[in-house]
């Protein structure tokens, strides 16, 4: 075994993942523990960030020890990790105030209307690049620290800590109460709406209208940087990158270029579009973000369409309704049947996200006959999958100004291999998956490996990435447009359904 | 194991299969007209092939995942890949060449998973379409191996593909040593200027349910002496040998 490896910790939403990767940016090993999830209300979830830290312990000895190396042979450790997910800790103790608060909580929802009254949605577009929504980190603190004034002191005077799951993973590898940094990096720091998108700081008029204390908060640095060198888990390696995971996978596929696009596939799905040195305000229900930023360099920056549902649309067919055992099964049975026969679900289970932002919509299944089997169903949950990519890609193309040409593709669903050609025929464009189609974790791996000189410059890197598998649109323009009138016909009908539901709370419309 | 035994397995888990609750052993004993210890003895031979579980707690059996599997049929095919990309992709890149899973289909190996060789040319997805086993050394790993070979042999009558296609006599000399061997190389017996290697992937209780293996130039694959490259096969037999440890926690 070569001694230059660089290890990547993915810290996501339901796992804690360590890869290894060589100097050739290829897999090596992975091991994996899922921890906890918390749901102690309806709208709440939680996640135990002692646990997550535990976990980090034990899968990076794991991972070193597939792959047959110690922490020696690690030349540098890149950290993705999930965005947006609040960790309150005692600076003394080390120890977390209460427990996490994730992402896909919508506890704050209440509090929307009137934060919105102090910062207008246009500002915050404008200087943070969010829309006012139940996504971003800001409220979540400015909920914590109304729940509790004994925490609001303490955050006062710095002696409680803020961090998203990078920050506190770092102040844990670095020494925690004995000397641990406390940093976060630009592209997570983008997702808080805290952050000025053009100085990269934290803006003071943004802390003020969330209650959001300054001295609670970490330093922002770029991306790739040394953050620090571990004292724990890998004693003496360099800490090189921290990265939001949809930023870390947007790196990892080499989409270095404005115009250079991907889409992650998971749960829901992440559409990025590097646009270059300048961020783009959206017009049409997007978010501005970071993208990456090396030490010394300008920032690079994205637009970003995140998509609710699309692997859990495929796991509610498969819990719920028990169509399949096992996700991967749904392409098996898809494959029943010749097309979709005519049926269209729009899984807008808790409303419409972007680009449409309409969180009074619900899920409708349209076109149901006698006719219509098991098959057709699945065909319709893949194809939901790719016309809410289809959705999102054209907001891209309206906001950028330019139009895709080939969109690179990740995670677990590119292995179903119908759905991969369905986005390809339904994008009318070449969809691409790379050989290593970790790239959540290889993103991490790379600007590590970028920050200690392990990788010279990003031209290098590029020519990392190989294609492992591609699929050219093969549907008539014809079937397409029918097609496409059979879904926004669907996506009209979540609309109607409005008053015979309870409200959801959800992002408002923009 | 007698006839007997059998017998009594099939009893037992049927009785298993039966009951609301998890069942202990004087239960069995009991209901089976046998001593504690045979009761014993019968369980846990059950409960070690993963037909049946134990609880932890209470010592009880009930029907496990094992048995369970026996009504999902064969392997699913896109479970299957989705269980193997990683290992399959880093084939792709350590070996610089195309990387494939096949199963047998009749006198056919299907491709279910095909990853492109690493060097940015443009290519096909491979997946779906079928090859003579015969001519292959994914085909002849699993006409070796794989347990539905046999009736396949009995009425193959090998198509000539190339001048090096083997004929009946030779394939099966050849089927001989891919048992020994575990791995398969055939070159220029399907396509004249190519060649491959291949290995086995076994499921759960070693059972053979696909191969996996890389294609490429005759003069990239194997030596002079028409062995395939050391280093080409070490990486088929190491990712056999991962994605088998992998199969034989999940299938």
């Amino acid at each position: 075994m070569s001694a230059r490896h660089v290890v990547a910790i993915d810290q996501g939403t339901t796992s804690t993942r360590c890869i290894v990767f060589d100097q050739q940016g290829r897999f090596v090993s992975v091991a994996q523990r899922e921890h906890h999830q918390w749901f102690p209300q309806p709208g709440w979830v939680e996640h135990d960030a002692a646990e997550i830290w535990a976990n980090v312990t034990k899968v990076v000895p794991a991972a070193l020890a597939k792959a047959g190396i110690g922490a020696g042979d690690v030349v540098a450790l890149g950290i993705a990790n999930q965005r947006e997910t609040a960790v309150l800790w005692d600076r003394h103790t080390g120890r977390p105030q209460g427990r996490a608060i994730t992402w896909q909580d919508t506890r704050v929802a209440p509090l929307l209307p009137e934060l919105a009254r102090r910062v207008d949605d246009a500002t915050l577009r404008e200087r943070c690049g969010l829309p006012l929504s139940t996504y971003a980190t800001a409220p979540r603190l400015t909920w914590l620290l109304r729940e509790s004034p004994d925490l609001r002191r303490r955050a006062a005077t710095g002696d409680v800590l803020f961090g998203t799951m990078e920050t506190w993973l770092v102040w844990n590898l670095t020494g925690g109460v004995s000397g641990g940094v406390h940093v976060t990096d630009v592209t997570n720091a983008s997702r808080t709406m805290l952050m000025d998108l053009r100085t990269l700081d934290w803006d003071d008029g943004l802390g003020d209208a969330f209650e959001v204390p300054r001295a609670m908060l970490p330093q922002v640095r770029p991306s790739a940087t040394v953050h620090g060198r571990a004292t724990q888990v890998l004693p003496g390696v360099v800490i090189g990158a921290a990265i939001g995971d949809q930023q870390a996978a947007l790196f990892g596929q080499a989409c270095f270029a404005p115009g250079e696009a991907k889409c992650t596939y998971g749960t829901g799905a992440f559409l990025l579009l590097n646009t270059g040195s300048e961020p783009v305000v959206s017009t049409h229900g997007l978010a501005s973000t970071v993208a990456f930023q090396a030490d010394g360099e300008p920032a690079t920056y994205a637009l970003e369409g995140s998509i609710a549902m699309t692997g859990s649309l495929v796991q509610w067919f498969r819990d719920s309704l028990a169509m399949v055992r096992t996700a991967p099964e749904i392409e098996t049975l898809a494959r029943t049947v010749d097309d979709n026969g005519g049926c269209f679900i729009v899984p807008a289970f808790s409303g419409l996200f972007a680009p449409h932002w309409r969180p009074e919509a619900r899920g409708v299944i349209t076109g149901l006959t006698s006719y219509v089997t098991r098959g057709h169903l699945a065909r319709a949950v893949l194809e939901a999958t790719a016309w809410q990519t289809v959705d999102v890609v054209e907001a891209m193309n309206a906001d950028a100004g330019l139009a895709l040409t080939a969109l690179r593709v990740d995670g677990g669903m590119t292995s179903n291999l119908l759905l991969m050609q369905t986005v390809s025929n339904l994008l009318d464009v070449p969809v691409e998956r790379p050989m290593v189609h970790e790239t959540v974790s290889l993103g991490a791996a790379y600007a590590a490996g970028l920050t200690v000189g392990l990788w010279p410059d990003l031209a290098v890197l590029r020519r990392h990435w190989h294609c492992g598998a591609r699929w050219a649109p093969d549907m008539a323009p014809a079937q397409r447009e029918r097609e496409r009138r059979g879904w926004r016909t669907a996506l009209a009908q979540t609309l109607t359904r409005g008053e015979l539901t309870p409200p959801v709370t959800g992002p408002p419309a923009p | 194991m007698t006839l007997q035994s059998v017998e009594r397995a099939a009893v037992l888990l049927q009785l298993v299969a039966s009951r609301a609750d998890p069942v202990s052993v004087s239960d069995v004993a009991a209901a089976l007209g046998v001593a504690k210890s045979s009761a014993h003895e019968l369980l846990r031979t059950l409960t070690d092939v993963g037909f049946l579980a134990q609880d932890a707690d209470t010592g009880r059996y009930a029907v496990g995942d094992g048995a369970r599997r026996l009504a999902h049929g064969p392997l699913d095919t896109n479970l299957l890949r989705s269980l193997t990309t990683n290992l399959v992709d880093a084939l792709a890149a350590r070996s610089g060449e195309s990387a494939y899973i096949g199963v047998l289909r009749g006198q056919q190996v299907e491709v279910v998973h095909h990853v492109f060789r690493p060097d940015d040319t443009r290519q096909q997805l491979e997946v779906g379409e079928r090859h003579e086993a015969h001519a292959t050394a994914m085909g002849q790993v699993l006409l070796a191996l794989d347990p539905a070979a046999p009736a396949v042999m009995r009425t193959l009558d090998p198509v000539r593909l190339t001048q090096r296609t083997l004929d009946l006599s030779a394939l099966r000399t050849r089927l001989v040593e891919v048992r020994q061997r575990q791995w398969a190389c055939t070159v220029g017996e399907r396509t004249a200027d190519r060649a491959d290697v291949a290995a086995p992937l076994r499921g759960r209780g070693g059972i053979v349910v696909a191969a996996v293996g890389l294609v490429g130039d005759v003069d990239q694959v194997v030596s002079a002496r028409r062995d395939p490259r050391p280093a080409l096969l070490a990486h088929v037999q190491a990712t056999a040998a991962a994605i088998t440890a992998e199969l034989g926690a999940t299938l």
